[in-house]
């Protein structure tokens, strides 16, 4: 056990029936920092976090939160947003919000309740029915909810779920002020672009077992670089090319470690007609499409 | 720190529950809907105008007097053109003969004459023929109103038992005993519903990230079974109410404290747990409210069992099935009750019964947090009876 981290899972196997969903997971969350936790559908990422929040037992393992075997006490100091539902439609919002606080041994916070249904542009809707918000609402209302009594762990499922791009961004900007004022976060999502933008380590499970883990940045270098070509021709067979990812006028080619940039260059300037030559490390979609096709 | 989510959560469904137009109006208008008819049937004579001022008679006998309320017609035409232009309702022939024979005939415009009019016309007839043999006022006082019974029940040495002529002893249980299967009824349904909403909202893993399933069940069965208490009450009171005002009101004043009392709250509290889980398992494992109160039917069915059974339990209070239904858990609440008003049953019986259930409760208890947890985290589908062992048998 890593005493650093603020959750520790150690060989995590969980099945049903006779059919394994997490088979010997292992993993740690730093304090402070924002977790992905990746995968494809099915992956057994819903098992994790619910038997993380202790809502299912395992049947092998350990689960370490905040230097401590899991105790009952320790929910009240774990935020949960899941994937979907989880409001009583025919309660009024402000109701809902103070309702789930005192689930969590906090009361008598109206004024912070007021101030984050000011914050999420939802205050005007406090005393409305939740049946009367929209999918967008609702979804912002479920995070406060999630973060209403200041938890020391925060577990979001898919928190930009049913979000147009305004709001959006206005979690996003929410997540990083909670990341900035100590909380650790643990997110779940398949928008990969946000866990590049957001996460400072990952894990990617496939088939319930652990495929990749650690610090994004180190688990980018890994994979190497890719050339995004804009072009106009007939792409040739170039050597140091592991795979292209062909739009017709646009492509993504991923090149094979210590892959000669300028050669590859040169072979398609021979071949094709070039508008724009761009090296970047590889993107983590095309990691995770790699990592799951496998 | 840990009871006290029950009491927060048993708080929201109490309140919530308490506030939707269904449990208003189904406190409120159910006892309105069964008044209603009772209430015109008791004013029914007062509607049509008194009846006593509209029925005509012809009498052959010569016994009959003209008295307030009733005309003399000579002969049945004459009656009968006052039927038909609406002086009368109805009217009469009291035959030559009716001393031998105790006929008479009645005639009206409707197919089925009031009850109260026939039975106004025979009291008429009683009261003038004891008039008619000069039968002293006491006797034909006696006559006209039979005797108020009180009965009195001895022991093996002779002596009157306490509490023998006790209408609460025989009214109590009873009113306990259907109380208790109301309640049962409207509780499981309120639960129901409220565990197929969050089901269908998807409330049941938030919330399980807060509370352990075992404090979710019990802080549901606290809040529905208030619920439940509380339209009994309304109902009760209603009920108490409506006895005062009426000629039934000495049924109130009978109603006194006796050993039976904390019995039947005792089975009532016992009875309502045992259900409440039960039945919040079978709503969790259920996918649909429609399909949870298939489910939920067997226990609801098991507790009215003895109410099927009450002609022969009546008959023999003392019988083995009657004594078997009082060690089953799931018919001791009612068939008790039943029992206790007609017999006094052996307290080692009473203790036993009430052991079966503690144990009952207890174990099903420890069962149904895990059945409730999988259940709850289960959507469009029912649960298997192998998922349920499975969940039965997790850590």
């Amino acid at each position: 056990m890593n005493i650093d981290y603020t959750l520790n899972v150690s060989g995590l196997v969980k099945r049903f029936d006779n059919k394994t969903v997490l088979d010997n997971v292992s993993f740690g969350v730093k304090g402070g920092e924002i977790f992905g936790l990746l995968g494809p559908n099915g992956a057994g990422k819903t098992t994790m976090i619910r038997t993380i929040l202790d809502i299912l037992k395992p049947d092998a393992g350990d689960i370490t939160v905040l230097d401590g075997k899991f105790r009952e006490e320790v929910k009240e100091k774990i935020g949960y947003l899941p994937e979907e539902g989880g409001l009583y439609r025919k309660t009024r919002v402000f109701e809902c919000i103070r309702y789930f606080a005192e689930l969590k041994g906090v009361a008598g916070i109206d004024s912070e309740i007021g101030g984050w249904l000011k914050k999420m542009n939802l205050y005007e809707y406090g005393n409305k029915n939740v049946s009367d918000l929209s999918k967008g609402m609702s979804r912002k209302l479920q995070f406060i909810i999630a973060v209403i009594h200041k938890p020391e762990i925060l577990i979001l499922d898919e928190p930009f779920y049913g979000l147009d791009p305004v709001n959006k961004l206005q979690i996003e900007g929410v997540i990083q002020e909670l990341k900035n004022s100590g909380m650790t976060i643990i997110m779940s999502t398949h928008q990969m672009d946000e866990v590049e933008k957001m996460c400072d380590r990952i894990l990617l499970i496939n088939k319930g077992r652990s495929v990749l883990y650690g610090d994004l940045g180190e688990i980018k270098g890994m994979y190497g670089f890719s050339i995004y070509l804009d072009y106009s021709g007939k792409l040739p067979r170039i050597d140091g090319v592991s795979r292209i990812n062909d739009h017709g006028n646009q492509a993504e080619l991923m090149l094979e470690k210590g892959a000669d940039t300028r050669e590859i260059l040169r072979r398609l300037a021979d071949a094709v007609d070039v508008r724009k030559f761009e090296i970047k490390t590889r993107s983590l979609t095309e990691i995770f499409i790699e990592e799951v096709g496998k | 720190m840990r009871s006290r989510k029950e009491f927060i959560v048993a708080k929201f469904e109490f309140l919530s529950t308490i506030r939707k137009k269904s449990f208003i109006l189904t406190t409120l208008m159910l006892p309105l809907f069964f008044a209603i008819p009772v209430l015109l049937t008791a004013s029914l004579p007062g509607l049509i105008g008194g009846e006593g001022q509209n029925i005509g008679f012809i009498d052959e006998t010569g016994m009959l007097e003209q008295a307030t309320g009733y005309i003399k017609y000579p002969t049945s035409e004459e009656a009968k053109a006052a039927l038909l232009r609406g002086d009368i309702k109805s009217f009469f022939i009291l035959p030559k003969d009716y001393l031998s024979t105790g006929k008479i005939t009645v005639y009206s415009l409707s197919s089925s004459p009031i009850t109260e009019r026939i039975d106004s016309i025979d009291s008429f007839i009683v009261q003038n023929l004891l008039r008619y043999a000069k039968v002293g006022t006491d006797v034909s006082n006696r006559i006209t109103n039979p005797p108020a019974r009180e009965t009195v029940t001895l022991d093996e040495k002779g002596n009157i038992k306490q509490g023998s002529g006790d209408l609460a002893r025989l009214v109590l249980p009873y009113a306990l005993a259907i109380g208790l299967l109301l309640s049962i009824m409207m509780s499981s349904n309120f639960l129901m519903q409220g565990i197929g909403e969050e089901k269908e909202s998807r409330t049941g893993e938030l919330l399980l990230s807060s509370i352990s399933a075992d404090q979710l069940l019990r802080g549901k069965i606290i809040g529905y079974g208030a619920i439940g208490l509380l339209q009994v009450l309304v109902w009760g009171l209603m009920a108490g109410a409506a006895l005062s005002m009426s000629q039934y009101a000495f049924i109130l004043s009978a109603l006194q404290i006796s050993w039976i009392i904390p019995l039947a709250v005792t089975y009532f509290f016992l009875g309502y747990s045992l259900f409440s889980v039960s039945i919040a398992c079978a709503a969790a494992i259920s996918p649909t409210a429609k399909e949870a109160q298939q489910t939920s039917s067997i226990f609801t069915m098991a507790a009215a069992l003895p109410l099927v059974f009450s002609q022969f339990i009546i008959l023999s209070p003392n019988s083995e099935i009657a004594k078997a239904l009082t060690f089953f858990p799931y018919t001791a609440p009612v068939i008790t009750m039943m029992r206790a008003s007609l017999v006094d049953i052996p307290a080692v019986e009473i203790a036993a019964s009430i052991g079966i259930m503690m144990i009952s409760i207890i174990l099903v208890m420890s069962l149904a947090g895990k059945i409730f947890r999988m259940g709850m985290l289960m959507q469009g589908k029912r649960a298997t009876i192998r998922e349920v062992i499975a969940s039965i048998r997790e850590k």
